[in-house]
């Protein structure tokens, strides 16, 4: 099964050549030019990666970083800055970004990142699972 | 020139040049994608795929496209840069508004504001500093945006006085309660440098900025 990515850039040109480039490299992408949309959707639909431009109209891409954590724990997100700084890209790490990519960006690298986001996310889906398992034993006296 | 009023001059470049280097690089983000895909295009085609004329028409439009936009950010930030040649001359007011306006679109557009310019019917030149001019203006745009609303819209206008102009920044809709903070000190210190009445228009929630030729 592809990985599956949800794009979010105010760009529309840049939503679309992305689109086109990393489906061409066997990856599901949805886009949305507004973190609030973006939210709405990670609501009700589940992706392995998260993509989401620093700057954009409306709440920033750190703010939406915060939501769609606290929405999907399991849910990978990369950051994409037109200028990346250490200072923000500390503070993305600590709130829980997978990765914080400077455009223009190597769209091989981002692959490679994309399908490393979905292990993780595989992974974390995994040991919450266990997690939840035990707790349910635990409940049982087992 | 005063050093408050040097520092605050030197604040605005910072923001301008950096709001514009953003702007750049989103551009050259996307003409990046675009050379990506002809990349992807040729070597579907040495793998003996067909090549999609069509497609690569439509790249070849979309560079373009992206290299036009920005060629228009960097003729504006040319025109803001040599605002500063010289100290005091005769301004047309209505470009240097518009000029304004362009510079500060991308904040605006993070706040999801709409600057609307109703420039006026008439030619209005006024003998001024023009980089000092486009710093006052500035301030007060980002003033105003600080207490605009997502989805509001910001009105610029000008007009032409008997021995000068007005310029106008206020909110829409017009009669709607606003509450726009006090001029800033550093917007003081620049209308008094510039010799400009800067009025605030309690119910349009913005600034009137006369200026004259005297």
């Amino acid at each position: 099964m592809a990985e599956h990515v949800l794009l979010v850039d105010d760009e529309k040109d840049f939503l679309d050549i992305m689109k086109e480039r990393l489906s061409a490299r066997g990856i599901a992408v949805s886009t949305e030019t507004s973190p609030e949309k973006a939210l709405k959707r990670i609501e009700s639909e589940l992706f392995d990666a998260l993509i989401l431009d620093l700057q954009m109209p409306g709440i920033d891409g750190l703010e939406a970083l915060k939501r769609a954590k606290k929405l999907r724990p399991e849910l990978q997100v990369i950051l994409l800055t037109g200028h990346a700084t250490v200072e923000k890209g500390v503070e993305a790490i600590k709130l829980g970004a997978m990765d914080f990519i400077e455009k223009p960006a190597d769209l091989e690298a981002l692959s490679e990142k994309i399908k490393r986001a979905r292990q993780n996310k595989m992974l974390i889906v995994e040991k919450m699972n266990q997690e939840k398992i035990v707790e349910m034993l635990r409940r049982f006296g087992l | 020139m005063d050093e408050d009023i040097e520092h605050t001059g030197l604040v605005f470049f910072g923001k301008v040049t950096a709001s514009i280097s953003h702007e750049i690089k989103n551009r050259m983000a996307i003409i990046n994608e675009q050379a990506g895909l002809l990349e992807d295009l040729l070597l579907m085609a040495e793998r003996g795929g067909e090549v999609d004329l069509a497609r690569l028409k439509r790249v070849s439009g979309a560079v373009k496209v992206q290299v036009a936009m920005g060629d228009r950010i960097l003729r504006n930030m040319n025109r803001f840069a040599h605002s500063i040649d010289n100290p005091v001359v005769s301004v047309d007011i209505r470009s240097l508004l518009e000029l304004t306006a362009k510079l500060a679109a991308r904040l605006a557009s993070l706040k999801g504001v709409n600057l609307e310019i109703y420039p006026g019917p008439e030619n209005v030149e006024v003998t001024t500093s023009p980089f000092l001019l486009m710093n006052l203006l500035w301030l007060c745009l980002e003033t105003a945006l600080s207490v605009s609303d997502s989805g509001s819209e910001l009105v610029l206008t000008c007009q032409k006085q008997e021995d000068g102009a007005a310029i106008g920044i206020g909110s829409e809709p017009e009669g709607k309660e606003h509450h726009f903070p006090e001029a800033s000190r550093e917007l003081k210190s620049l209308a008094s440098a510039l010799g400009i009445e800067l009025v605030a228009n309690e119910q349009r929630g913005g600034w009137t900025i006369r200026m004259s030729n005297a």
